[in-house]
């Protein structure tokens, strides 16, 4: 295999790892801010 | 109680929405927030929130109840007042104007024989209620708790009436959510009701050897994040995330509910630890459907009182129980707590002391 091919396979290798852990740390980051929320008002009494 | 403790559940599951309870210390404001849209769940006042639903700009309606009785009477400790008969001339503190604390005091005029002008009722901040009794103020006041209990903790006031023996079941806050968030997201509605519902069976009638999760024993490491932080909201960045409870302190369901609520409300968890079990009917978490008949005997002192002046009931412009009332949530499905076994950790007190 030429060597132009090896560093491109090693680069595309590269792009698809980063790409893999920046979109799990991302899903595991946000997974709790995507839940549904809503603001519940009270006074401090029982 | 149930709010802040449908917040901590929610806080604490894996799915589903998070109630992020809000804290305010006046109903004025929070009724501007609805008002302006920018709130669309909160529990309030009973009469208010028919008031609100009758003449207010962003429509609202009752969904579920948040407690009921938990409101008392009280009177400086030393003071002369045995009856509401010993009140005349007097003045009384109330909540609200649009507060059932208002109509319980007109019921008790009546029983008494009052006229209109035989006391004076004043409009007051319940947080501020028990300060403004020890500075003489007013001669009594009637509020939900903990604001009751302060006064007799604090060794200055004492307890004239509780609600469950003057008016008992009485109703003091309900849930109420904007028709607009009915309209547009009714499931999210039908989650709050059966969370509240599932929190105040928890409270009165959970079972007694389980921990709510995020609450620990001491001498449990916590699992789940940092220790309790002073001065942080639940759910704020680096709020608590975890409670770790001393045994003696007591470990049921009322208990635990002190400890959250202690965290939600800003007061000392002692406190709510004394209005839980002082005593243990002093407030009730259970029996929270909509009913009828509870909710026509409001209204019909509400418009004897003029709380609908703006917009007078009449046979053309009628209002009813289903005008302010939409009771289809609490018959959707039921929901359960995230509970585990209480561990043994140190268990050789009794777990139930101090209650």
């Amino acid at each position: 295999m030429r060597l132009s091919t090896r560093v491109f396979l090693a680069f595309a290798l590269f792009l698809a790892a980063i790409t893999f852990l920046h979109g799990g740390l991302n899903h595991g980051w946000f997974a709790e801010r995507t839940r549904p929320r809503l603001t519940v008002a009270h006074l401090p009494v029982t | 109680m149930t709010c802040p403790v449908t917040s901590w559940v929610t806080e604490h599951s894996e799915a589903g929405t998070v109630f992020e309870s809000k804290r305010y210390t006046n109903w004025p404001a929070m009724t501007e927030d609805i008002q302006a849209g920018n709130l669309h769940a909160a529990f309030i006042l009973a009469p208010l929130a028919m008031v609100l639903a009758r003449e207010g700009t962003k429509p609202v309606k009752i969904v579920h109840l948040g407690h009921r009785d938990g409101t008392c009477m009280v009177v400086a400790k030393d003071s002369p007042y045995r009856t509401f008969a010993d009140l005349r001339g007097k003045r009384i503190a109330i909540p609200h104007r649009f507060s059932n604390q208002r109509i319980l005091i007109e019921r008790l005029k009546e029983q008494a024989g009052f006229a209109d002008g035989d006391v004076t009722l004043i409009d007051f901040p319940p947080p501020e209620m028990p300060a403004g009794l020890k500075a003489g103020q007013f001669e009594a006041y009637i509020v939900g708790e903990p604001h009751a209990a302060r006064a007799e903790i604090g060794d200055f006031g004492r307890i004239l009436y509780y609600t469950k023996d003057v008016w008992p079941n009485f109703i003091s806050c309900v849930l109420v959510v904007t028709q607009e968030l009915i309209d547009t997201q009714p499931e999210l509605v039908q989650e709050l009701v059966s969370g509240i519902t599932a929190s105040g069976e928890w409270i009165d009638d959970g079972p007694q050897d389980q921990l709510v999760a995020g609450i620990f024993v001491e001498g449990e490491t916590p699992v789940g994040g940092p220790e309790p932080e002073g001065g942080k909201e639940p759910g704020e960045a680096g709020a608590p995330r975890t409670l770790t409870i001393p045994r003696e302190f007591g470990l049921s369901p009322r208990m635990q509910a002190a400890q959250i609520g202690g965290l939600y409300y800003g007061q000392p968890p002692e406190l709510l630890k004394y209005v839980l079990s002082k005593p243990p009917d002093r407030v009730k978490y259970t029996d929270l459907a909509l009913n009828r008949a509870d909710f026509e005997e409001i209204q019909r002192y509400a418009e004897r009182l003029g709380f609908f002046a703006k917009r007078p009931i009449t046979a053309a412009d009628p209002f009813g129980f289903t005008d302010y009332c939409d009771d289809r949530f609490e018959r959707g499905r039921a929901r359960s707590l995230p509970l585990r076994e209480t561990p043994q950790v140190g268990a050789t007190q009794n777990p139930e002391a101090g209650q």
